[in-house]
């Protein structure tokens, strides 16, 4: 990804940003399902991240990894999203981003399964759900700490309590089921 | 390690693995949204164009303010010292409007589509006004030189007769500009709005 403006030419900043966005789509999807309850959030936040992915692209550095500056971008967006709950509705007329075409291409246990663990995930509070997210993506722990901003320490002890908690909600799922 | 840990252990990496199979980059399509992809791009150039801070904009706006300034010295005259002073800070207000213009930015929420709509067509309605502004200054100026002092001039006609017509010029090209990019710019931006803001009005249009 080149960052000199100079040369950054509409069409370069495109294929960046297309291939970013193939690249990511699922991580993307996975982080908007954590912080939406219906499909049209869902759209309406991945659309939200995609537009400001592409605003900020320009602007990519190189400092952190690509993955590591999606995910600040992509965190801070859906957490913002999910603040404002008052905020208007956009119009079902807007052109799609998205479709997803087999969400579970599992067997029913299996799929039983992802949605007991993405109700945990939704339950946990805001920054623990953000920084269990970014556990679940294999981001190591230096990762976590430059998108959230916490330090290394705190996201250990953090990870620790998070995963009992996870842990414990899963076997209540599992012994309610 | 107890039993109990390598349980858990074992448990957090069969949710990773879940969890990175509830949605696969195979299971999404992308579609393109062309209308703002190409607002977006139109918003880029017009930023390049009229934005504040670019180099090649801080240039021409600092070349023309030291040589408004200069002519301006050497007049003997008031009132053309005075519009050539009033040239030489017309960049830079421009850039101050820019400035300006930006900082209300803070007013919309970009992130969300109808902001970023809103916004940019607040911008670029300013950059109209803009445009009209100066060149009615320039015009003004123009119409000055012809009116009023042309006269006194019979000494330096060429210096003069130039300048006027790099008024003539610069007034052309503004007007250009405004007819050709702004205008369309300005009813993309109006349009791609109301199509937001009225979902089902294009359905309506089709169906009568």
């Amino acid at each position: 990804m080149t960052n000199n403006t100079n040369t950054y030419t509409a069409t370069s900043r495109e294929a960046d940003f297309v291939r970013l966005l193939e690249d990511n789509k699922a991580r993307i999807m996975r982080l908007c399902k954590a912080y939406t309850s219906s499909r049209e959030d869902r759209e309406d936040l991945f659309q939200e991240i995609a537009v400001q992915l592409w605003k900020a692209l320009p602007s990519f550095r190189g400092e952190a990894s690509v993955s590591t500056w999606m995910y600040r971008i992509a965190l801070n967006v859906s957490l913002r999203f999910s603040y404002e709950t008052k905020r208007p509705k956009p119009s079902k007329e807007r052109i799609t981003w998205i479709e997803e075409t087999t969400p579970h291409p599992h067997d029913d246990a299996t799929r039983e399964r992802i949605e007991q663990l993405q109700r945990c995930i939704a339950s946990l509070p805001e920054v623990e759900r953000s920084i269990m997210i970014l556990y679940l993506e294999e981001c190591s722990y230096k990762e976590i700490s430059e998108i959230t901003g916490l330090t290394e320490t705190n996201v250990g002890a953090k990870i620790s309590r998070i995963k009992d908690k996870l842990l414990g909600c899963m076997q209540k799922s599992e012994g309610g089921v | 390690m107890s039993n109990q840990e390598q349980t858990n252990q074992e448990d957090l990496k069969n949710f990773k693995q879940l969890w990175q199979q509830s949605t696969t980059n195979q299971s999404i399509k992308l579609k393109e949204r062309e209308m703002l992809r190409e607002i977006q791009y139109d918003m880029d150039s017009f930023d390049e164009k009229y934005g504040f801070g670019t180099t090649k904009q801080l240039i021409l706006s600092g070349v023309i303010s030291v040589l408004m300034i200069i002519v301006s010295i050497k007049q003997t005259n008031p009132m053309f010292k005075a519009i050539f002073l009033l040239l030489s800070v017309l960049h830079p207000a421009h850039f101050l409007f820019q400035l300006w213009t930006r900082f209300e930015k803070r007013r919309y929420d970009v992130l969300d589509s109808v902001g970023f709509y809103e916004y940019s067509l607040e911008r670029v309605k300013r950059q109209m006004l803009w445009m009209k502004l100066s060149a009615g200054f320039l015009f003004g100026g123009l119409a000055t030189i012809f009116a009023g002092f042309w006269d006194e001039l019979s000494t330096d006609k060429t210096y003069y007769t130039f300048f006027a017509l790099a008024m003539i010029v610069g007034v052309g090209y503004m007007a250009w500009q405004y007819r050709y990019r702004l205008m369309p710019l300005h009813n993309r931006l109006h349009d791609a709005l109301f199509d937001i803001r009225n979902p089902y009005s294009s359905q309506n249009d089709e169906q009568h």
